[in-house]
């Protein structure tokens, strides 16, 4: 009789000892929703790891900054030199300063051993049944029907002394941490991440030295949207932290305002080549190239560099048709980021901050003035410097759309660590915020 | 494969996927205990739920000494006895009867081939009282004298609840065998 209890308690011990189902997703949903007291120490956590992430990262931006200094230092003297020298027009200048520039129920079975068929009738219970009927319609149809049950693991017999039953001090031994390999997708594995992004962005600049006409220009230089876009690629290399980099084509510009441009100058130009007039701006000096269009400063400040002054040139008295009262300055960088991603929450929705540096080539540059739709192309900024460094820090968002896809929304402030031109005695540097949207693909 | 140990960090630090990722390794085979201890489905989606919720809640308090998943298991069985408690005190009268240890019919000892899913069912269509001795004796290797204590029932009251859950068990699944194997004979 011992023997008989001893086997039964076996046969479920063993037989439900690897015994696993899957629970409905809606548990995992209800317990993640009830973990209260972790807040409080993210929060400690988050702010922490946030504040050595600035510390960083400021303290390579200035590092960084001297280095620009130097560089756009060298940069300046030499663009100097060039305009001066090649790209003015003869005659005397309206300003006497110098030009330049730089910068996730069972049935109830009736007891057997109370319930049994009388002979003759048919069965009620599922144990009377075929044990093929007993199967498929009653012990296991639920849990079947639904698919909830992990494959199982069959049930093997053993002598009493070969399973060593009977004692608490086994327990541990059943209790063994299986080794179970986790998918990718549980492991959130993915090392790296391809994705394409667009940032649209607001440029301002700060203007260093003491140069007043610097000033002035930025005054009269309205605020420009830039749009960039480009692939990048990252790389984990922790569950937090990652390095990304990517190639992105950068479209930033300006309207210059306190220009009144005329067209039909052509006839009255006594230069065959070379430039009539030059417009200065805070971040270079655009030569103008097309010899129809005059133009002559409408404002206080004197941008425009030229012999046909108002004094010796009428556009009104020469009937020159008015085109428009601003100049529009597009430029287009080719830039080449690197930036490391730290994670300070980790869940459904990420937050990571970032920071970085990029390497941007001048690949675009062209200046216009418009008007009715119709855009008049005058000529390319020089002064501008061929290679610039900036620097960023990014505050982000990444929630995953699927597996493998994510959606990234992420805040960036940028600024150039050098120049991108400007007035000799004077260091533009553009700053902007915008905010990084793209898709990246996990694998 | 992720190190439990850091998983385990991970989930101390607030990390909600650390937390996932040690729920979804864990999760199917602590339902399976819930199924055991329970008499519905929905009875065991409450125990896990709350069984994890406590591990959560008390992981700064493993110490990472003896297996994880047994003091995990500890913590859903004890899940379940409260919920058990909450729901059956009020019959605590039948705990106190003392009940002379039946006889059971002559034993079958082949029982191979009963799946686990049937044993579970079985289990699960015990009586409650029957089904949680059973289940602290027979699976988790619990004394009458812890059964006791766990239960705040008497040990005669844990031998005697025993020894009904063995012989109801012990009928069915010969039952279940010897329909089984007449059809396997023919």
């Amino acid at each position: 009789m011992a023997d008989d209890f001893l086997n039964i308690d076996l046969v479920f011990r063993n037989g439900l000892k690897d015994f696993e189902a899957l629970p409905p997703d809606s548990v995992w949903d209800s317990v993640q929703t009830s973990l209260p007291g972790k807040k409080e120490r993210n929060i400690r956590l988050m702010f922490a790891r946030a504040a050595s992430v600035a510390i960083l990262t400021a303290s390579a931006g200035t590092l960084l900054w001297y280095a620009g200094s130097e560089l756009s230092d060298g940069i300046n003297r030499q663009q100097a030199v060039t305009l001066n020298q090649e790209q003015m027009p003869g005659g005397s200048y309206v300003t006497p300063k110098a030009v330049a520039t730089p910068v996730i129920n069972t049935p109830v079975i009736s007891d057997v051993a109370t319930q049994q068929s009388p002979p003759g009738e048919p069965a009620r219970n599922g144990l009377s049944q075929s044990p093929e009927q007993l199967r498929t319609a009653d012990l296991s149809a639920d849990f079947k029907k639904e698919n909830r049950f992990l494959p199982l693991a069959l049930i093997q017999y053993k002598a009493v002394e070969e399973t060593g039953f009977g004692g608490k001090e086994k327990r541990e031994k059943e209790f063994l941490l299986s080794d179970i390999e986790l998918t990718d997708q549980q492991q959130g594995g993915e090392k790296w991440k391809l994705g394409a992004a667009f940032l649209p962005a607001y440029y301002s600049k700060f203007s260093f030295g003491n140069d007043d006409a610097a000033k002035d220009y930025i005054k009269e230089e309205d605020l420009a949207f830039s749009y960039s876009g480009g692939l990048s690629l990252a790389f984990n290399v922790s569950r937090r932290l990652s390095v990304q980099a990517g190639m992105v084509l950068n479209t930033m510009g300006q309207k210059i305002e306190g220009l009144t441009s005329y067209s039909g100058f052509i006839k009255y130009t006594e230069a065959k080549s070379g430039s009539d007039f030059a417009i200065r701006t805070a971040s270079g000096t655009i030569n103008s190239v097309n010899k129809d269009i005059y133009f002559t400063d409408s404002r206080n400040i004197s941008r425009v560099l030229t012999m046909y002054t108002a004094d010796i040139f009428d556009p009104v008295k020469a009937n020159l048709q008015y085109v428009g009262s601003s100049v529009i300055q597009n430029l287009k960088y080719l830039e080449l980021p690197v930036s490391l991603h730290y994670k300070l929450i980790d869940r459904t929705v990420d937050i990571s901050m970032s920071g970085g540096i990029s390497y941007n080539i001048l690949v675009g540059n062209n200046s216009y003035v418009q008007s009715e739709g119709v855009k008049y192309m005058i000529g390319k900024t020089t002064g501008l410097s061929p290679v610039t460094f900036s620097s960023s820090l990014g505050l982000g968002m990444e929630y995953k759309l699927s597996p493998s896809m994510t959606l990234s929304v992420e805040p960036v402030f940028r600024y150039y660590i050098t120049p991108l031109g400007g007035i000799t005695g004077s260091s533009i540097h553009p700053y902007s915020f915008g905010v990084m949207s793209g898709f990246f693909y996990n694998f | 494969m992720n190190d439990i140990k850091e998983i385990i960090k991970g989930c101390l630090e607030g990390s909600r996927r650390d937390q996932e990722l040690l729920y979804r390794r864990h999760a199917p085979k602590l339902y399976g205990v819930c199924l055991q201890y329970s008499d519905s489905d929905e009875e065991a989606r409450d125990i896990l739920q709350e069984g994890f919720i406590k591990i959560f809640q008390n992981l700064q308090n493993y110490k990472h000494e003896g297996s994880f998943e047994g003091w995990m298991r500890r913590i859903v069985v004890n899940t379940a006895l409260e919920k058990y408690r909450a729901r059956h005190n009020l019959y605590r009268v039948d705990d106190i009867e003392t009940i002379n240890e039946p006889e059971a019919e002559p034993g079958n000892d082949d029982y191979a081939g009963v799946q686990a899913d049937d044993l579970l069912y079985l289990i699960r269509n015990l009586p409650p009282k029957y089904r949680m001795v059973f289940n602290l004796y027979a699976i988790e290797g619990y004394s009458h004298k812890e059964i006791s204590e766990m239960l705040s029932i008497s040990e005669g009251t844990s031998k005697s609840n025993l020894s009904r859950a063995r012989v109801i068990l012990q009928k069915k699944v010969s039952l279940y065998t010897g329909l089984r194997r007449s059809v396997i004979n023919g």
